[in-house]
């Protein structure tokens, strides 16, 4: 039997379950932060870090705040970046596997990138520009060519998925002209990486971020409503098509702002919403979640990258090694019970 | 028939309502006052276009000429969370999502009276449990969605309707993929919200019969016109259910309630309906040959 | 016009193209050479001209092309058939980046081997990656429906990839190779690699071409298959090797190519209606021909290199792929 009070109980439980796992994740991240910032060729202890941070000026104070500072940071907030746009993708086009890097987006400005680096020998904030126009003006060709009536999610994500194969193929055609030491260059930001993660390099991501993010955080609250099909949506006082539409531009502008500054780092933006998915089993939009999810996977595949791995890999190697047996194992589960994230 | 007077305590009301699909016109210039704190229902053939007037009337499509106005003003112009805090909706198919359970579920009926912040409080915990047991289903709170049968997840769509707190419901074929038995649960709960709460239904059922049961007011539709409307005894003639459906029929009192019962007649008698009929005397104290 | 005459026409037409296209491909290149030049190269060994030189190189690459278009063509129509999916392609159902990850590992592990061992390497991993992709693709309720398949396919290949990536990014010196070999391309034919090939490509062709019934009735979908007396697992198998055999041989000649696999039999489809024994024959024909027009089209394009055809064909592909995908009914055939 359940009363009123009963249920109140049983929501605050899960709302509490929620903020736990989602407080547990942010003391994850800024560990993991914390140890980025001390671990390097030359290991700093945690008081050091702290004076540095708090403005004591030391020897070592370029290497914290002029190297690891913004390494760390735009782990972060790319990894945050990637799981917020990921997860968005995936509940509202309802499938697990429509992350951006799969329908084409990242695709879009990887293109475009690797073109600036072999033609142009673009390096920096150019090419950061460049690869969000090319992510941003790959999102809109995919969705004009995907607004044909009918089910948005199904089609956009083969339009999407034709729009990848077109644009690899693009790449690759670049990559096979170009001399050798232009490929490894463009090859390692097709991986993803952090080794450009500068200050300069970081500012178009930090201000692309919270100029952003707030909106996607605010129109999440009305996600829960547009799950339960346009029509109830419609009755329940939602504009869905105009939601979606506003909740997808975020999220492309997310991933193409992340992707700019540090290359497609290989299944964040897929994973991170799966992942948070499980960890707050009850919640359907699990965004918070998913966008610390996102940073705790970029933060840990590059620590991992730097300091345990035989070579220096980009980071984008790792999360593929970590990512390519998970998402094998989510796909066979996905089939098997039906199409959710 | 298409013009109906005017009713002062109607809210929602159709004026001059066409739709175009494709090209084609499926609805005539449409004008209809839903009775306020009666029970309406819509029938008509398959393609009558009864499913597009109920979408319009939702706001689920737009009409393409006339408006439809909610207390006098056009539904389309007023902010949607305002018009969902006083017209609430349950389409065919709605979806739930994998997993969600029945409270939560039926919670988000109470999203158009959240804040901008969606904060929740322990009113609206009140009246998602008084929706539940309304329905029948507060056992079932804690259960996942794709645990019910049929019967149980149409309650608990009802429920999530009724968690809107809405004065006009419209339902969209409320009884499709039911049982017999479930489909009258369906209906009886239906009419209780109306009877209790004085709330005004409209809503879609392709059963005749129980359309003529449970509704004060009848709208018949056939070619993308309103081709008959009043009560069940004024509109349920041999005479009209062969106009919207070309079915030939006798219409005899239902024997519990005493509304008029349709009882088709076999395909050989359809044949010599013409026949027939000048053979029996029409109307409803008729009996089949 | 009735169906016999439909099909007597298309014939004609077919063989007249592949013709065309195969003397186009010996005739231009980034050095055009003259009919009589071609004569004189085939007809007398000792001529040695730069003329004759390359007819003689394009000889066998016109052949590689006819062949590679051939498999994929009718790899493709039995992949679209037995999974019902008009989107089905081998290329994009991971073939492709589970051959290049095994050639990556090959080329990483053992230096540079023979070019008939890569194939063999090749062959493996296409093999590996697609019977993946077809386990992924079709488990679950509902079987395998054209979402999940492409979506199974692109994940595979971006795990692929990833692994790739991985082998190949500490490793400069196997990067010039793989970058080639990457791209689909024709150029590089061998004679000697015909040879290696053609048991596989005659097994596979034989298991696809003695699937013609089967697709016809799985067309009817599984449950009056199994009604009219298919027995549906066993039908499906015998397709999906002879599909994966010819996909994985073909990748392996002439390294990925996308998009023939799906082109050429909605051309058949187009021309000559939805029996699989018109579609199968005349998806091997379209396939030939548009990987051989496509090769000459990048020669002809951007002389006096030359476009790979893998990239050529994605071009013209990826296109078709999205235009089948806006159709209205893309949940089945």
């Amino acid at each position: 039997m359940s009363s009123s009070a009963t249920l109140r109980l049983k929501r605050q439980q899960r709302q509490r379950r929620t903020r736990l796992v989602n407080a547990l994740l942010a003391l994850t991240v800024c560990s993991l932060a914390v140890l980025g910032l001390c671990l390097g060729v030359q290991s700093l202890a945690l008081d050091q870090v702290f004076n540095i941070l708090i403005g004591q000026s030391t020897e070592q104070s370029f290497v914290v705040t002029g190297l690891r500072l913004p390494r760390v940071l735009t782990a972060v907030v790319a990894g945050a970046a990637f799981g917020f746009a990921g997860v968005t993708f995936q509940v509202l086009l309802r499938n697990p596997l429509a992350s951006p890097d799969i329908i084409g987006i990242s695709a879009g400005a990887s293109a475009s990138a690797v073109a600036g680096i072999l033609l142009f020998g673009a390096t920096g904030l150019a090419l950061t520009g460049l690869a969000l126009m090319g992510g941003l003006a790959t999102a809109a060709v995919i969705f004009l060519l995907s607004q044909r009536g009918g089910t948005l999610g199904l089609r956009l994500i083969l339009v999407g998925i034709g729009c990848a194969a077109l644009l690899t193929a693009v790449t690759q055609w670049m990559l096979a002209r170009a001399n050798q030491w232009d490929v490894l260059a463009a090859l390692r930001w097709l991986t993803g990486s952090l080794n450009s993660a500068f200050w300069p390099a970081l500012w178009p991501l930090l201000s692309g971020f919270a100029l952003v993010a707030p909106f996607l955080l605010f129109a999440a609250r009305s996600v829960p409503v547009l799950q339960l099909g346009d029509d109830v949506a419609t009755g329940l006082g939602v504009r869905p098509r105009r939601l979606r539409a506003t909740l997808l531009i975020i999220a492309v502008l997310l991933i193409a702002v992340a992707t700019a500054t540090t290359g497609p780092i290989a299944f964040v933006a897929l994973l991170a919403g799966p992942i948070a998915s499980r960890l707050v089993r009850r919640e359907s939009f699990p965004l918070v979640t998913a966008g610390l999810t996102g940073a705790i996977i970029v933060l840990s595949a590059d620590l991992v990258s730097q300091h345990l791995a035989p070579v220096n890999y980009p980071v984008g190697v790792v999360t593929g090694l970590i990512g390519a047996p998970f998402l094998l194992f989510l796909l066979a589960r996905a089939h098997r019970q039906g199409i959710s994230i | 028939m298409n013009v109906i007077a005017p009713r002062s305590d109607s809210r929602l009301h159709a004026e001059q309502v066409s739709v175009n699909f494709d090209g084609h016109r499926v609805l005539h210039a449409v004008d209809l006052h839903l009775p306020a704190g009666e029970i309406s229902v819509f029938v008509g053939a398959n393609g009558s276009g009864k499913s597009t007037l109920f979408r319009a009337l939702a706001r689920l499509i737009a009409p393409h000429d006339g408006r439809v106005t909610l207390d006098g003003q056009s539904i389309s112009h007023l902010p949607t969370r305002q018009v969902a805090q006083t017209l609430a909706l349950l389409p065919q198919n709605p979806i739930a999502p994998d997993g969600i359970i029945v409270a939560d579920l039926v919670g988000r009926g109470r999203y158009p009276h959240l804040g901008a912040f969606g904060r929740w409080s322990h009113g609206d915990d009140d009246i998602v449990k008084a929706s539940l047991d309304a329905t029948g289903v507060a056992d079932l709170a804690q259960r996942r969605i794709e645990e019910l049968s049929g019967g149980q997840r149409q309650r608990v769509w009802l429920a999530m309707t009724l968690a809107q707190r809405a004065d006009i419901v419209l339902l969209d074929e409320p009884t499709t993929f039911l049982d017999v038995r479930h489909q009258i649960d369906t209906l009886e709960l239906i009419a209780e919200l109306n009877r209790d709460h004085g709330t005004t239904i409209g809503m879609v059922l392709h059963d005749l019969n129980l359309a003529s049961r449970y509704a004060d007011h009848l709208f018949a539709i056939a070619g993308g016109r309103i081709v008959a409307t009043g009560t069940p005894e004024e509109v349920i003639t041999p005479e009209t259910v062969k106009s919207v459906y070309d079915l030939e029929c006798i219409v005899v009192p239902d024997p519990v309630t005493g509304s008029p019962l349709v009882v088709p007649l076999q395909r050989q008698a359809q044949r010599d309906a013409h026949t027939i009929r000048q053979n029996i005397p029409p109307g409803r104290d008729a009996t089949l040959p | 016009m009735n169906r016999a005459r439909r099909f007597a026409v298309t014939l004609t037409l077919s063989v007249t193209a592949l013709a065309l296209t195969s003397v186009a491909s010996i005739v231009w290149g980034s050095r055009d050479v003259a009919i009589s030049e071609v004569i004189t190269a085939l007809t007398d060994p000792s001529a040695n001209g730069i003329a004759e030189a390359a007819v003689r190189e394009r000889i066998p690459r016109t052949i590689l092309g006819l062949l590679v278009g051939a498999a994929l063509g009718l790899s493709g129509a039995v992949m679209q058939g037995i999974t019902r999916n008009p989107l089905a392609d081998p290329g994009l159902s991971g073939v492709n980046a589970g051959a290049a990850f095994a050639v990556v590992s090959a080329l990483a592990l053992a230096g540079t081997p023979a070019p008939g061992t890569l194939m063999w390497v090749a062959l493996a991993g296409a093999t590996l990656a697609a019977i993946v992709t077809a386990v992924l693709g079709s488990a679950g309720p509902g079987g395998a429906s054209p979402l999940k398949l492409a979506l199974a396919g692109a994940a595979v290949s971006a795990v692929c990839a990833s692994l790739t990536n991985a082998v190949l990014l500490p490793r400069v010196d196997i990067m010039t190779e793989y970058r080639f070999w990457q791209i689909g391309s024709i150029g590089g034919a061998d004679v000697h690699l015909f040879a290696a090939a053609a048991p596989f490509l005659i097994v596979g062709g034989v298991f696809a071409l003695s699937s013609m019934r089967a697709l016809n009735t799985l067309a009817l979908g599984d449950e009056l298959a199994t009604g009219v007396g298919l027995h549906v697992p066993r039908a499906r198998l015998v397709g999906a090797t002879g599909a994966v055999m010819l996909a994985g041989t073909a990748t392996a000649l002439a390294g990925p190519i996308v998009f023939v696999g799906l082109v050429a039999p909605h051309v058949a489809r187009l021309l000559l209606g939805s029996d699989y024994r018109w579609i199968l024959p005349a998806s091997v024909g379209f396939g030939a021909i548009l990987v051989v027009a496509a090769d000459v089209l990048g020669r002809i394009l951007s002389r006096p290199s030359e476009i790979e055809v893998g990239i050529t064909l994605c071009l013209i592909g990826a296109p078709i792929f999205i235009a089948i995908a806006r159709r209205n009914r893309i949940a089945q055939l």
